[in-house]
């Protein structure tokens, strides 16, 4: 009787050490905080504040996939949804600053997102913006078989009846948003008395202006590719200053007589301002060898996406110009919330 | 029945926030009649509304309260107890550990098992869950000041 | 018929040993995956994508078919058994499928619940070969005008579904409605219902209340009850009778079809279309009293309806790349690695390669059916798993699913919380479903009102002057009516009942 009991609670002792002993092989910390440590050690986590299936969290996949191949450690892509990117940039600015935990953001939210709230969850220095993997304009879109077969056509029209214009967006302080009112400024039109049509992405938006509920879509070009490709929507400009390589035919902004426009799109990579430099160091020269990858670079191409990589100075300094347009937009047409 | 009385002044205090969320809203909106004020604002004064039918109008049909005895509510009490335990367990212990003491807890306190059989059962259910979520999918999950 | 050709050639590339086993597997690990309550078809495909890709073209997406059809099952297989639905398009399935389980006839339900599936799964094949690019055209008809409409329409299936109080089912929809608005605003972006803590602005998970209310408190409610909660003593049989067969094939087709026109709807829902298809069958059933007591049609109407949603949902992926849903943009997703490109002009790009991913969508089908009516049996075993044990397993589950959803312990904490508000809403027989349809319906219901506000600037009439809002807005009160016609008569008449024979039980006074 007695020995059974002490047998089995030796078994469960057992076990419990087993199962503490097999647990922590995983996590090996690396301490040491000498120049330039080992790299990684563990497991990485991608925080990708969006749900999956998305523009920014396709392209941060493939490039988990890449890059934890490249360094022989899982990356592994953690969905953080909601409050248009903020639960995840919080969630990601809050772990541990130890390099294990990346951020997957987007003009979404950043820029837009710090330039619309009037109580910012964070801010651009919490941030050390590593380097992008995307960067590619705005296509402006109507439907096909409208009346518009040209940006000028679109231009005319809304000069003479601005009441009419019904565009999508995904919010009053989005990128969407800004590149609209830049666009109506240029061409002199109020924006007052247009329309914004509020939704929750391009799944929602793009069938609404190819069904004609809504006219003018202005989406980045990887959301719109399919689409337009399917014959269903029409591209009529783009906002980059060279025509981009997934509509060579679609005249610039500049080049349909509209200036001053500035918006781009772009997805990257960034750390908790916190976290070690050589790590950031390490990813930065890592994203730039991929984008020169052809391998890699194909695989963008499946997923409509343009690659593009700007080191930390170049893309601070996007950033930055970014939020100080918005704001002013924020400021001037009362959009913050 | 008089407890569903209840349940319709909890419907109008209910109602009531809503609105109270609607006035709050309602500089946001997009012109007079649709912006996020709309929606609060319905369903807040059909919350109200339907409260008060339930207070003073309406005649619920007549149905039997099961009362738990004795036992069975410290059972309940002690399994909603552990759960909320463990939520705070796997973010401070992380997902392991908090899930070993949680079904140690719950074989014990909802299954009846004595101490021995509870841990050993704990243990099986841990060490299944770690293999097949931590090693086999690769789920991320909080682990917390041991960093298991 | 040259489609009819070019779907034997893709069969032909398909159909190899090594694939049919790729689909066993995906099958297999889907509907594992699907049974844990909160992990329902996008996390699934979305941990097991990785897998997948070090597959070949066909044979990842014969797996990804196979996953997506087995975690779409999956949920029904708790649902039917444990009365858990795993996900929100199972919550109809349990509504008579955990009775007739609890009557000993669990077997037979599950077994009608593949054959739902499948032959659902079949018309939505078959759609997509015939009709295609015709059908895509004309779902872009619907904008916010329809959309809102539409769910008006399915407003109504409160009045079916509120048990005995209609005005108590009211109440819980408005809540439903109420808490869906936690978060942001969709025009403004304004913080809604937050009380200034940060996690609420993500919005509450509709899976954590799911389970919250329906599993989590199902097993706390088990615990109070007095009466033993026995597993049928005697199984019976183990599959669907021919009589069963007999019954519930008319409804089959009836909701596969309801499912199928629906899923055609960018954004449209399994479960919209279960719930939808549900209460359809109730109304036209010549026993309705019977529906949520263990009628086999309450569970073959919303698989059937669910899963010809899903199999639909595929036509606007393909012809024009738009995922009516998360699993659907993540099989997207997963598709576009391989080189698929959407389109109207995908059937004579792609060619042969399409072809072999529509018959892989079809043996991902069969396979379900192949799979799980075999094990029907060894599924019902798991009821007689002693429930001490099921018990504390079921709630760790629980609390590991909801997790996972949104990497979230906000969510966690979510679901445990509307577990004991489930228990006090059960206790005190206020109906779960009407709740959880109207937050399910909140968001889709107030975007699509805004959006159509924006484009009529302000005026209500875009509502009547769209021909097809009108017709589904008329129908919508006109369903109204009768039920609450209906609803009166059959109390009436079980008033009577009662007190000319006090000895008959009458059916109003449960819930």
């Amino acid at each position: 009787m007695r020995s059974k009991k002490f047998y089995s609670s030796l078994a469960v002792g057992a076990l419990t050490v087993l199962t503490l002993a097999g647990c922590s092989g995983v996590a090996t910390t690396s301490s040491s905080t000498n120049a330039a440590p080992a790299y990684p050690t563990r497991p990485i986590q991608l925080v990708v504040p969006f749900a999956p299936g998305g523009g920014t969290d396709l392209v941060s996949r493939a490039a988990a996939a890449y890059l934890g191949q490249k360094w022989g450690k899982t990356i592994n892509v953690v969905n953080k949804p909601g409050a248009g990117g903020a639960t995840g940039t919080e969630a990601a600015l809050t772990a541990a600053p130890d390099g294990y935990t990346v951020l997957a953001d987007n003009g979404s939210s950043t820029e837009a997102l710090l330039s619309g709230a009037n109580k910012p969850p964070f801010t651009l220095k919490d941030l050390n913006l590593v380097g992008t993997v995307v960067n590619q304009p705005f296509v402006f879109l109507v439907k096909s078989g409208s009346q518009f077969k040209t940006m000028q056509d679109l231009n005319a029209w809304v000069k003479a009846n601005p009441g009419q214009l019904t565009f999508g967006s995904t919010g009053l302080s989005s990128v969407q948003t800004y590149t609209v009112i830049q666009w109506l400024q240029a061409i002199g039109v109020d924006y007052s008395k247009v329309h914004l049509v509020p939704n929750n992405g391009a799944s929602d938006l793009l069938p609404q202006i190819a069904g004609g509920h809504v006219v003018l879509g202005v989406q980045d070009v990887t959301g719109a590719a399919t689409l337009v490709k399917a014959g269903q929507l029409t591209p009529l400009a783009v906002t980059s200053t060279t025509p981009s390589p997934l509509f060579p035919n679609v005249p610039t902004l500049a080049q349909s007589g509209v200036n001053g426009v500035v918006s781009s799109f772009w997805s990257g990579i960034a750390l908790p301002s916190g976290a070690p430099k050589s790590v950031a160091e390490k990813w930065g020269s890592a994203m730039d060898s991929m984008l020169k990858d052809p391998a890699f670079l194909a695989k963008l191409e499946t997923l409509n996406a343009q690659g593009k990589y700007l080191n930390t100075t170049e893309f601070t300094a996007l950033v930055n110009n970014n939020l100080t347009t918005y704001t002013q937009l924020v400021k001037q047409y009362n959009l913050g919330q | 029945m008089k407890q569903d009385k209840i349940g319709g002044l909890v419907s109008i205090a209910i109602g009531a926030a809503s609105l109270a969320e609607t006035a709050i809203l309602y500089p946001y909106r997009l012109n007079s009649i649709s912006g996020d004020f709309v929606m609060p604002g319905v369903v807040g004064v059909l919350l109200v509304v339907l409260g008060l039918l339930l207070v003073f109008v309406v005649k619920t049909p007549p149905y039997e309260i099961e009362r738990a005895d004795r036992r069975a509510r410290l059972q309940m009490l002690g399994t909603v107890v552990i759960l909320f335990a463990y939520w705070y367990a796997i973010s401070e212990l992380g997902y392991v550990i908090g899930t070993l003491l949680a079904s140690l807890g719950l074989f014990k306190v909802v299954s009846g098992y004595g101490w021995i059989r509870a841990t050993v059962y704990a243990g099986i259910v841990t060490l299944v869950l770690y293999v097949v979520l931590i090693q086999l999918l690769n789920i991320a999950l909080p682990t917390g000041i041991f960093n298991v | 018929m040259n489609s009819l050709g070019m779907l034997l050639g893709g069969f032909a590339n398909a159909l190899t040993p090594a694939n049919l086993l790729m689909a066993l597997i995906g099958v297999l690990i889907g509907s594992l995956a699907g049974m844990i309550p909160g992990i329902g078809p996008t996390p699934a495909i979305a941990i097991l994508m990785p897998f997948t890709t070090a597959l070949g073209p066909v044979q990842g997406i014969i797996m990804l078919a196979g996953i997506y059809y087995g975690a779409v099952y999956g949920g029904s297989t708790t649902a039917i058994l444990l009365g858990i639905p795993a996900e929100l398009q199972a919550v109809p399935v349990t509504l008579d499928g955990y009775p007739l389980a609890k009557q000993g006839r669990g077997g037979p339900a599950l077994g009608i619940a593949a054959i739902s599936s499948f032959v659902a799964g079949l018309l939505g094949v078959l759609g997509l070969i015939f009709f295609a690019p015709l059908l895509a055209d004309q779902a872009l008809k619907f904008g916010p005008p329809e959309y809102f409409a539409l769910m008006i329409l399915t407003l109504t299936v409160i009045v079916n579904l509120s048990g005995a109080s209609v005005t108590k089912g009211l109440v819980m929809g408005m809540a439903g409605y109420l808490v869906s608005m936690v978060g942001v605003g969709p025009s403004s972006g304004h913080a809604r219902f937050t009380f200034g803590l940060a996690p609420m602005s993500a919005g509450i998970e509709i899976v954590s209340v799911i389970i919250g209310l329906f599993a989590i408190s199902e097993v706390i409610v088990g615990m109070s009850s007095r009466t033993p909660v026995t597993a049928a003593e005697k199984i019976g049989s183990v599959y669907p009778s021919r009589a069963d067969l007999k019954l519930t094939a008319p409804t089959m087709v009836r909701s596969g079809l309801i499912g199928f026109f629906l899923g055609l709807l960018p954004g449209a829902s399994p479960a919209v279309s279960a719930f939808l298809s549900y209460d359809v069958e109730k109304r036209i059933s010549k026993n309705p009293g019977l529906f949520g007591k263990g009628a086999l049609q309450g569970v073959a109407a919303p698989e059937a309806a669910g899963n010809a949603t899903a199999s639909s949902g595929f036509i606007p992926l393909f012809t024009l790349g738009i995922p009516s849903s998360p699993p659907l943009a993540i099989l997207l997703a997963g598709l576009t690695i391989y080189g698929l490109q959407p389109g109207p002009n995908l059937f004579n790009q792609s060619g042969s390669f399409v072809w072999a991913v529509i018959a892989s969508m079809f043996i991902g089908n069969v396979m379900l059916v192949v799979l799980h009516l075999p094990l029907v049996g060894i599924w019902v075993k798991l009821t007689q798993i002693p429930l001490r044990v099921l018990k504390p397993l079921v709630l760790i589950l629980c609390v590991v699913g909801v997790y996972t959803v949104r990497n979230s312990m906000f969510d966690v904490l979510v679901a445990l919380v509307f577990g004991v508000i489930g228990y006090f809403l059960r206790k005190y027989h206020w109906p779960l479903v009407p709740f959880i349809l109207c937050f399910m319906l909140g968001p889709l219901t107030e975007l699509s009102f805004v959006q159509s506000m924006s484009i009529s600037n302000g005026s209500l009439s875009i509502f009547f002057t769209s021909p097809i809002a009108l017709v589904i807005l008329i129908l919508a009160v006109a369903l109204f009516g009768v039920s609450v016609f209906l609803m009166r008569r059959s109390r009436k008449r079980a008033l009577s009942l009662e007190t000319n024979r006090p000895d008959l039980p009458t059916s109003i006074h449960t819930n």
